[in-house]
C-alpha cells in the first residue's frame, strides 16, 4: 500500500497523536485499511532517532515543552518563547499562532509524528461525574450529551491503551467508580518524599468556601507512565528498544521528553499498528476536505513536502469511506474552517478552552527532595467538585516535584542570582544545596467555561510557508475562572501555613509583563492581580452536543453535517472539568471508533 | 564430584549461583567503561547480557529454593577476587575487571563459549558452563526420578521470585519453580541464552515468549567483529550483516582489577572506592533477603543498580596510581561498612 492517489481506504485519519493513533489501531486491528496523514516529521520511530531529540533537549538553552523538536517551517508549531503579553502588542505575530487577545492563549502543541504526546506530562485522571452536568447542577456552562457512566467502559480501555499507573482505591473521588473486577494496568507510581511531607503537614486541614468546609487530602495521581504491572499487562518500553523504559526511572524531564520512554507517547501505539492494514504518511499537511454536492466528504487534499527546509510540495488527493479529523483541537477546527465543512451550527472554532494553570510557590522549612521523579506524583483532589461551582471554577491541585520549575526556572535562575551577588565556589554550591531542595511549587488546574468569543479563526492575511492558514486565536478568561484562581490562592495559603511555611517564605507574585497577567475585581470590590500559564490543554473547538443547532458533532463525534466525517479529540469536549483531557479524549475516541466500525460494516 | 543426594545438589546449585554472579562484575566494568552517548549498540548489547545474567541468578535461586536449599549471596566467600578463574573452571583462564576492548571481549567469549557437540556433562571442574549445567540437570533428574524423588521439590513456594513483578528490562522472564519440569525449563533457559540452542545462533524461544535474541557468545562476537549477525548466518560463517559502529577509543581507560588497598596513599579515592563497594555489598544483601523468603526486597535492588553505575563511572574518570593514562574503577570487593 503506497498511498497512491487511486487507492481507496476504509478510513483516512488526519493526525497521529494519541487520539488518531488509537482510532487507527482500533480500526486496523479489525482488518480495516487505514491511512494516517501526519503534517509533521517522522520523529522518533527509531531508538537512535528518539535519542537525538533527547540530545537536542539537553543542549537547548530554554527548556520549554517543544525544545527537543526543531522548528519545522512547513508544519509549524508554537514555541513558548513566542507567547507574549497581548496587552503590550496586538496582535502577537511572533509565533505560529496569531494572538488577537485580549489575553494570550498560553498553551503550545506539537505537529510531529506522535503529536503533543511527545511532550506531555502524562497526567491521566478521569473526569468526575458532575463534570458532565454543569448546567443542570450549577447553572453554568453546558451539559454533555453523555454521562460518566456512558464513558466509563471506554475509560478502562483508554487506561490500558495508554498504560496508566494507579490504584483504583485512590481514584474514587466525587463519585468516580470502576467495575468491581477492574484495576489499572499498573500499580501507582510511588508518592514522592515531597508528597509525604505535604500530606503530613496538611493532616486535618480543611478550607471553607461559603458555609462548607472542604477537607484537604493528598492522593496519588493517575499517570500514563510505566510501573509494576498487574495481571497480564506487559509495560511497553521504548520504541525500537523494548527492554528500555519498562519502569519510570526518575529522570525528571517528562516535559518535554522522557529519555527512556517510560512515559506514554502515541509512538508506542503507532509502532504496534498492523502494517498490512495501516499506512502512515508523514510530512503530509492536509489542507482541505473535499465535499460533494450531497454533503458527503469524498476526499482529502494534502500537501506532501519532501524537505522541511524547502516549501516545495506536491498536492495529493486521497479518498476513503470515512474521514477522521484528529489533528488536535486547534488544527482540526482550522482545517474544517478552511474546508467550509461541519459548521452549520456556527460553533466550529468557538468555545476554545484551556485549563488556566495558576501557580503558587514557597520555600519549605526542610528539604523536599526536589527534582526526583515525574513532575507530579500526587494531587489534592478536594476541589474538583462542590457547591462552590455555582460561583467559581473547580480546580485540581498538582503538587510539583521539580522545585519552582516554571515560576523561576531553577536551578539556572538560582545560579544566576548567586553569581550576580558574587557568590561562587563552595559557597555557591552550599546555597544551591540549601535552597533548591526546599522549593515547592503548587499548580492549580482550573476549569474554564465555554464562551463563543473564545475561538480559533482563519484569515488569509496569516498564512504559513506552504500556503496553509495559521490559527488566529481570540481568547479571554472569565470572572468565573478568575474567581477560581482567587479561591485557589486561598487554598494555597492554607496549605503553606499548615506546613509551617510563613508568609515571608511564600514567593508567589505576578509580573505585569507576563502573558497571563490580568486583574480581577473581587466580590468585595477589591482589585487583585492574577496570572496564569497554559496547561497545554486545548478543548471545545468542535464540541459535541444533543443538537445540530449548538454543537459540531454528536456523542460519537460524528459531524452533524457530514455523515462520513468524524472530528475526534479534546475539541469535542463541551466543558473541561479539571482533569487533564488526554485520557478523556482517548476514551471518547474509542467510543467513536466503535461507531465507525459499525459504519464500515 | 557427581550429584548423589540433595545436599550435593544444593552445593552444585550454589556453585552455579556463584558462577553466574562471577561474570557480572567483569561485564559491568566493560559496560560502565562506555561513556554516555558513545557506542550505543555495544552498550545495549552488553547491558542485555548483564540483564540476562541477573535473570540466571534469579532462576538458579528459584531452583535452589524449590529443592529446599537456601541461596547465599551476601558473604565474602561468595565473591571472586579478580583476576581469577571462574569458580570450578577446569580451564584456568583468568577473568579480570577490564574496560571494553579486545582483551575484555576475548575473555567474555571464553566465558560464554558453547560446548562442543557431544561434550560430556562435567559436575566437577568443567570445560564450559554448559557442561556444568548438563551435570546439574542430569543429577537433579536422577534424584527426582529415584527413591524419595517425589519429595525433592519440597521448597516453600513463597520463597519463589515471581514472574514479571520485579525482573524487567531484559530478554526473558523469571520462572517460579515448583517441580522437575519447571526446574528443567529454568536451567534450559540459562543454557540457551548463554550458548545458543543446537548450535544455531539464536536462543530457543519455545519456552518463553520474547523478542528473538542471539545467545551471549554471539552477541560478544558481534561487538568484536563490529558487525551484526543476519538470520541466515551460522557460527561458522560469523557475522555477515550490517556494520556495528564502534568507537574503541572512547572507553574510560580503567586500569585492570582495581583494589582498594592500592589507594591507601590517596584517602579521597579510597573513600570513593569504599562507597562503591558498600553500595555493591548492600545490593548483595538485598538479593540475599530477596532469595530467602522476601522477594519484595528486589524493590530496593533497583535504585542500587543506578547508584552503582554513577559511582563506577565517577571512579573511572579519576587517574589511577599506575600511570600510563589509566584510571581508577570499581573493585567489587565485599565491604560491610
Amino acid at each position: 500500500m503506497s498511498g497512491a492517489p487511486n487507492e481507496t481506504w476504509d478510513a483516512i485519519i488526519i493526525g497521529s497523536g494519541p487520539v488518531g493513533a488509537n482510532v487507527a489501531k482500533t480500526l486496523s486491528d479489525r482488518g480495516k485499511r487505514v491511512l494516517i496523514l501526519e503534517a509533521g516529521r517522522n520523529s522518533g520511530t527509531t531508538y537512535e532517532g528518539y535519542l537525538s531529540y533527547v540530545d537536542t533537549y539537553r543542549a537547548a538553552l530554554v527548556k520549554e515543552p517543544n525544545s527537543p523538536y526543531p522548528p519545522n517551517p512547513n508544519a509549524p508549531s508554537t514555541y513558548s518563547q513566542d507567547i507574549h503579553n497581548v496587552q503590550q502588542r496586538v496582535p502577537v505575530l511572533s509565533g505560529y499562532q496569531v494572538e488577537k487577545g485580549p489575553l494570550s492563549f498560553g498553551s503550545t502543541y506539537l505537529r510531529s509524528l506522535g503529536g503533543t504526546s511527545l511532550h506531555w506530562l502524562g497526567t491521566s485522571p478521569r473526569m468526575v461525574p458532575n463534570d458532565f452536568r454543569l448546567k443542570t447542577l450549577y447553572g453554568v456552562g453546558v451539559d454533555w450529551p453523555i454521562s460518566y457512566d456512558t464513558l466509563q467502559p471506554y475509560y478502562c480501555r483508554a487506561e490500558r491503551a495508554l498504560g496508566v499507573s494507579a490504584n483504583k482505591a485512590d481514584q474514587t473521588h466525587f463519585g468516580i467508580w470502576f467495575p468491581e473486577d477492574y484495576d489499572y494496568p499498573m500499580e501507582r507510581i510511588p508518592p514522592s518524599y515531597s508528597d509525604q511531607v505535604i500530606a503530613e503537614g496538611t493532616k486535618g486541614l480543611s478550607v471553607t468556601f461559603g458555609d462548607q468546609a472542604y477537607p484537604v487530602s493528598v492522593t496519588s495521581l493517575a499517570q500514563a507512565r510505566n510501573s509494576i504491572p498487574r495481571g497480564d499487562y506487559t509495560p511497553l518500553g521504548a520504541v525500537g528498544a523494548p527492554h528500555i523504559g519498562q519502569r519510570c526511572e526518575g529522570n525528571a524531564s517528562c516535559i518535554p521528553i522522557c529519555p527512556v520512554q517510560a512515559k506514554y507517547s502515541s509512538l508506542k501505539t503507532l509502532a504496534q499498528l498492523d502494517r498490512d492494514h495501516a499506512t502512515i504518511i508523514t510530512q503530509a499537511v492536509v489542507s482541505r476536505l473535499l465535499i460533494n454536492e450531497s454533503g458527503r466528504i469524498d476526499g482529502v487534499e494534502y500537501k506532501r513536502y519532501a524537505a522541511e527546509g524547502s516549501n516545495q510540495y506536491t498536492t495529493v488527493t486521497a479518498a476513503a469511506t470515512i474521514y477522521v479529523v484528529a489533528a488536535h483541537a486547534v488544527e482540526s477546527a482550522k482545517l474544517l474552517l478552511a474546508s467550509g465543512a461541519a459548521n452549520s451550527s456556527d460553533q466550529l472554532g468557538r468555545n476554545l478552552m484551556d485549563h488556566p494553570f495558576f501557580i503558587t510557590w514557597a520555600l519549605a522549612p526542610k528539604s523536599l527532595g526536589t527534582f526526583r521523579g515525574p513532575g507530579q506524583t500526587s494531587e489534592i483532589p478536594s476541589f474538583r467538585d462542590g457547591p462552590f461551582r455555582n460561583d467559581f471554577a473547580a480546580f485540581r491541585v498538582d503538587l510539583g516535584n521539580w522545585g519552582w520549575d516554571i515560576a523561576t526556572f531553577p536551578p539556572n535562575s538560582n545560579v544566576q542570582n548567586l553569581l550576580n551577588a558574587n557568590i561562587v565556589g563552595r559557597k555557591l554550591r552550599n546555597q544551591l544545596g540549601d535552597v533548591v531542595p526546599r522549593q515547592l511549587r503548587i499548580g492549580y488546574v482550573i476549569e474554564q467555561l465555554p464562551e463563543p468569543g473564545n475561538r480559533v479563526t482563519i484569515d488569509p492575511e496569516f498564512m504559513d510557508p506552504l500556503g496553509c492558514y495559521r490559527p488566529v486565536i481570540h481568547y479571554n478568561v472569565s470572572d468565573y475562572t478568575r474567581a477560581g484562581m482567587v479561591a485557589a490562592n486561598k487554598v494555597s495559603n492554607a496549605v503553606f501555613h499548615s506546613m509551617g511555611i510563613t508568609d515571608a517564605n511564600i514567593f508567589t507574585h505576578f509580573d505585569s509583563s507576563s502573558p497571563g497577567y490580568m486583574m480581577y475585581r473581587t466580590e468585595s470590590g477589591q482589585e487583585v492581580p492574577l496570572s496564569f500559564y497554559g496547561s497545554g490543554h486545548h478543548m471545545g473547538t468542535h464540541r459535541m452536543g444533543v443538537s445540530r443547532t449548538d454543537s459540531v458533532v454528536n456523542q460519537y463525534q460524528q459531524s452533524w453535517d457530514h455523515d462520513n466525517l468524524y472530528v475526534v479529540g479534546c475539541g469535542s469536549m463541551p466543558t473541561t472539568g479539571s482533569s487533564n483531557p488526554t485520557l478523556t479524549a482517548v476514551a471518547m475516541a474509542f467510543m467513536a471508533a466503535d461507531h465507525m466500525l459499525q459504519q464500515l460494516r | 564430584m557427581p550429584i548423589t543426594d540433595r545436599e550435593s545438589l544444593h552445593q552444585h546449585l550454589q556453585t552455579a549461583l556463584r558462577i553466574e554472579h562471577a561474570t557480572i562484575p567483569p561485564y559491568l566494568c566493560a559496560l560502565y567503561s562506555i561513556p554516555d552517548g558513545t557506542n550505543l549498540e555495544a552498550s545495549a548489547i552488553i547491558r542485555s547480557v548483564v540483564m540476562e545474567e541477573m535473570l540466571h541468578m534469579t532462576l538458579v535461586a528459584n531452583v535452589l529454593n524449590a529443592v529446599g536449599g537456601a541461596p547465599v549471596v551476601a558473604d565474602p566467600s561468595f565473591l571472586v577476587a579478580y583476576p581469577s578463574p571462574l569458580p570450578h573452571s577446569a580451564k584456568g583462564f583468568e577473568v579480570s575487571l577490564l574496560p571494553l576492548g579486545e582483551q575484555a571481549l576475548q575473555t567474555f567469549l571464553e566465558i560464554e563459549r558453547p560446548e562442543k557437540w557431544g561434550a560430556p556433562p562435567e559436575s566437577g571442574d568443567y570445560d564450559t558452563i554448559g557442561q556444568f549445567y548438563e551435570a546439574v540437570l542430569e543429577g537433579m533428574t536422577r534424584l527426582a526420578e529415584g527413591p524419595g524423588g517425589e519429595d525433592l521439590f519440597n521448597g516453600d513456594a513463597s520463597r519463589q521470585v515471581p514472574t514479571a513483578r520485579w525482573y524487567y528490562g531484559g530478554g526473558g522472564e523469571v520462572l517460579p519453580v515448583t517441580d522437575l519440569a519447571s526446574a528443567t525449563r529454568a536451567i534450559h533457559e540459562i543454557m540457551e541464552q548463554g550458548e545458543g540452542l543446537d548450535h544455531t545462533i539464536f536462543d530457543g524461544d519455545d519456552h518463553f515468549a520474547q523478542v528473538d535474541d542471539i545467545a551471549h557468545y554471539f552477541r560478544f562476537n558481534e561487538i568484536k567483529a563490529a558487525r551484526r549477525y543476519r538470520a541466515s548466518d551460522t557460527p561458522k560463517s560469523g557475522p555477515q550483516g550490517v556494520e556495528l559502529p564502534m568507537d574503541w577509543s572512547a572507553m574510560y581507560p580503567m586500569h585492570p582489577n582495581p583494589k582498594v588497598h592500592e589507594y591507601a596513599h590517596q584517602p579521597d579515592v579510597q573513600r570513593l572506592m569504599a562507597e562503591f563497594n558498600r553500595s555493591y555489598t548492600t545490593l548483595l544483601r538485598e538479593l540475599q533477603w530477596a532469595f530467602n523468603g522476601t522477594p519484595d526486597r528486589l524493590f530496593n535492588a533497583v535504585p542500587l543498580m543506578y547508584q552503582l553505575r554513577h559511582q563506577a563511572q565517577s571512579l573511572m574518570k579519576i587517574p589511577s596510581c599506575h600511570g600510563h593514562g589509566t584510571t581508577v574503577g570499581p573493585s567489587f570487593e565485599y565491604d560491610e561498612g
